[in-house]
C-alpha cells in the first residue's frame, strides 16, 4: 500500500467540495436537516445530517444606471407581468438560491 | 427559477450542504422539507414528492440583457461569489481564466410533457437560428445569441418557455431519454 499516494484522491474531492458548495456558511443562521443525500459531489447517498444555511429574503434591487456590473459577467433574467428583474450570477454563486418578490410574485432564483 | 407559492403556503428556501445526483439541494423554512434544485420537487421531508412550479428565466450577460430591458432592476447582495464573465466563451472550447469552467458541453435544456430535448450551444452556434420545431406537439422556437451568451425558447405566441442552460452529463441526468440535437 503506498500510504504516500492514498490521500491526494480524497483532498481533491474535499478542494472541489469547498470550490462548488457552501459560500453561504457565514451568511445567517445555521441548523441542520436529516435527510439521505450525498455529502459531496460523487459521493453516494447516505443518511446524514445536513447543514443549511439561512439565505437573504427580499434583498436590495437598484435600476440598470445604478447597477455596477461588467457588459459580459451572467445574469439570471426574468419577466414578471411586465416588471423585469436580474439577478447577478455573482450574488446567487455566494448564496446559492434567494427569496424575493416581484409584483404579486414571490419567487426563488436558484444557482 | 421556482414559484415560492405552494398549494396556499409560502415556502422560504434556505441553501443546504448537500447533493442528490449531484445537483443543489434547498430547504424550506416552513416545512423542513428537501428539495432538488434541477428536478425542481421535494425529494425528502413532509412534502415529499411535491413538485415546485417553475418560472422561465434567461440566462445571459448583463448586456443583453439590459439591451432588451433598459428598464430593469438588479439585485444587490453585499456579499460576492465567484464572478462568471465569459469574456472570451467559444462554444466547444474550455475557458482558461476567471470563471473557469469548462462550458464545451453548456446547452439548452427543454422538456415539455414527456419531451424533453437538449441543445448544446456549440450547436447552435453554427446553426442558422432560430431553429422552428415541434416538441410534444406544440411549436417551438430556439433562439441562439452568440454575443449574450445564450439560448432561450418561446412557444408559439412568442412567449418564454421554461427552459435551463445546463451541462449535458447534468441535464441528461434528469432527463436521460432527451434527444440531444445536432446541426
Amino acid at each position: 500500500m503506498n500510504s504516500a499516494r492514498l490521500p491526494k484522491i480524497p483532498l481533491l474531492v474535499l478542494l472541489l467540495a469547498i470550490v462548488a458548495g457552501p459560500a453561504a456558511a457565514q451568511d445567517g443562521q445555521e441548523r441542520t436537516v436529516r435527510a439521505r443525500v450525498q455529502p459531496r459531489p460523487g459521493a453516494p447517498v447516505e443518511m446524514m445530517e445536513m447543514q443549511v444555511h439561512e439565505v437573504p429574503v427580499n434583498p436590495e434591487s437598484v435600476a440598470a444606471a445604478a447597477a455596477d456590473l461588467e457588459d459580459t459577467e451572467i445574469v439570471l433574467g426574468v419577466m414578471i407581468d411586465g416588471l423585469p428583474m436580474a439577478y447577478p450570477i455573482r450574488y446567487l454563486a455566494a448564496v446559492e438560491v434567494v427569496n424575493d418578490v416581484v409584483g404579486d410574485t414571490s419567487l426563488a432564483p436558484t444557482w | 427559477m421556482y414559484a415560492r407559492r405552494q398549494g396556499g403556503q409560502e415556502l422560504t428556501f434556505d441553501f443546504a450542504s448537500g447533493l442528490v445526483d449531484n445537483n443543489l439541494l434547498i430547504v424550506d423554512r416552513e416545512t423542513e422539507s428537501v428539495w432538488s434544485q434541477l428536478a425542481g420537487q421535494s425529494i425528502g421531508g413532509p412534502m415529499e414528492g411535491t413538485p415546485l412550479e417553475s418560472i422561465p428565466t434567461m440566462q445571459t450577460t448583463w448586456k443583453f440583457w439590459r439591451g432588451k430591458h433598459p428598464d430593469t432592476r438588479v439585485m444587490v447582495l453585499e456579499r460576492e461569489g465567484r464572478r462568471y464573465v465569459y469574456q472570451d466563451f467559444e462554444p466547444g472550447t474550455r475557458r482558461s481564466s476567471e470563471g473557469d469552467h469548462d462550458v464545451s458541453t453548456v446547452g439548452l435544456g427543454l422538456a415539455l410533457g414527456n419531451d424533453s430535448r437538449f441543445f448544446p450551444l456549440r450547436e447552435l452556434e453554427g446553426a442558422k437560428a432560430p431553429l422552428s420545431l415541434d416538441v410534444d406537439g406544440q411549436s417551438v422556437t430556439i433562439h441562439f445569441d452568440a454575443e449574450g451568451l445564450t439560448a432561450w425558447a418561446t412557444d408559439a405566441s412568442g412567449e418564454l418557455l421554461m427552459t435551463v442552460l445546463a451541462y449535458e452529463s447534468g441535464w441528461l441526468t434528469f432527463f436521460p431519454d432527451s434527444q440531444v440535437w445536432t446541426r
